[in-house]
């Protein structure tokens, strides 16, 4: 709940923002802020099937802001990118990341991910959500192709740097005492989902 | 970790950054940044500046989730392209990239034409998702049923 909370109070808040600037919003968002919790939460907690229920919780957060409105394509994405993660990572890792040794290892397996997860979650969206309005065209799909495999380069490069980097962070001893878990948890939750309700509230 | 799987992982990377960057070099070739890509459209087949369609159509403003959106209403301006029964073609907005999606005249009637420095023209609609808002557009092709 708390990672995936953090990961869609990124996307509901700090996203649009990065878009606002004039920078490559869905880019960034996957390459440093999906790759950052997704990698976080799968190297403390070391379980299978938890990054995906991160990307649902993600997605609802990102879906229900605004409550009712069309943001379905993030959704629907955010939920992709952490099944795609939760099938590389199955595959190519084992659950205990600190196994993998090698530094060209760590930085291939940000470069891979990162670029299967964008390319994989864009293409997802681009298939359902048109067929969500009843309007998917497959020439409109493969006209999209050599975009979105270009546009993943970028996301490919930060994560090179993102996952060594997380991987080497998370090293040092980031789990919260037991009697402080609950709270702590919770309370973070909390305010992600305040903050994404009140923005949503206050913008209209 | 199975070292098997340490050797691949870096093949992999490499694969699809070759990948990456084919198509980063095939986007950019074939981008078309003519003269077109700028203010002025296709729509079934004729060239329209938008200052043209700007003065001729009042604009309206519609409400999205993004926020309200003031453009030329393209209920309007199909109809103005030489299009006797709208309801009987579905209609693909193509971007300059080139991006293109296909939408039904339901949810034409609805949107809006506008332009800015940031998207160049670019449709909004109501009711349909951020993947139909087009921007960067070029053309409105018009296709039959």
């Amino acid at each position: 709940m708390v990672f995936g909370s953090l990961w869609g109070f990124s996307e509901c808040i700090i996203g649009p923002q990065i878009s606002e600037a004039g920078l490559p919003s869905g880019t960034i968002m996957t390459g440093f802020f999906a790759l950052l919790f997704l990698t976080m939460s799968r190297l403390i907690y070391k379980r299978r099937g938890m990054q995906f229920g991160m990307g649902l919780v993600a997605g609802s957060l990102r879906y229900f802001n605004p409550f009712g409105g069309c943001h379905v394509c993030s959704s629907i994405a955010i939920a992709a990118e952490a099944i795609i993660f939760e099938l590389i990572f199955d595959y190519l890792s084992t659950v205990d990341l600190y196994k993998i040794k090698s530094l060209t290892a760590k930085v291939g397996l940000g470069v891979f991910s990162a670029y299967s997860i964008y390319v994989g979650g864009t293409i997802v969206t681009q298939v359902l959500t048109p067929l969500s309005f009843g309007a998917f065209y497959i020439e409109n799909l493969l006209l999209a192709i050599p975009s979105i495999l270009a546009d993943g380069l970028l996301v490919a490069l930060i994560g090179a740097a993102v996952i060594p980097i997380t991987m080497e962070l998370s090293r040092f001893d980031l789990k919260i005492p037991d009697r402080f878990f609950y709270p702590t948890t919770t309370g973070i939750t909390a305010l992600c989902w305040i903050i994404v309700v009140g923005n949503f509230l206050l913008l209209t | 970790m199975n070292l098997g799987k340490e050797k691949i992982i870096p093949i992999l990377a490499m694969a699809v950054l070759i990948i990456g960057i084919i198509s980063t070099i095939y986007v950019y070739a074939n981008e078309n940044s003519e003269e077109l890509t700028g203010i002025y459209i296709i729509i079934n087949g004729n060239q329209y500046s938008f200052n043209e369609l700007n003065e001729k159509f009042q604009n309206i403003t519609i409400e999205t989730d993004d926020g309200e959106k003031i453009g030329i209403p393209l209920e309007k301006i199909i109809p103005f392209s030489g299009i006797d029964c709208p309801s009987c073609n579905k209609y693909t907005l193509i971007a300059s990239d080139p991006y293109q999606q296909t939408v039904l005249w339901k949810d034409v009637k609805t949107g809006v034409l506008t332009y800015d420095t940031k998207y160049n023209l670019r449709v909004y609609f109501p009711n349909l998702a951020h993947t139909f808002w087009v921007y960067n557009l070029k053309e409105i092709e018009v296709n039959k049923f």
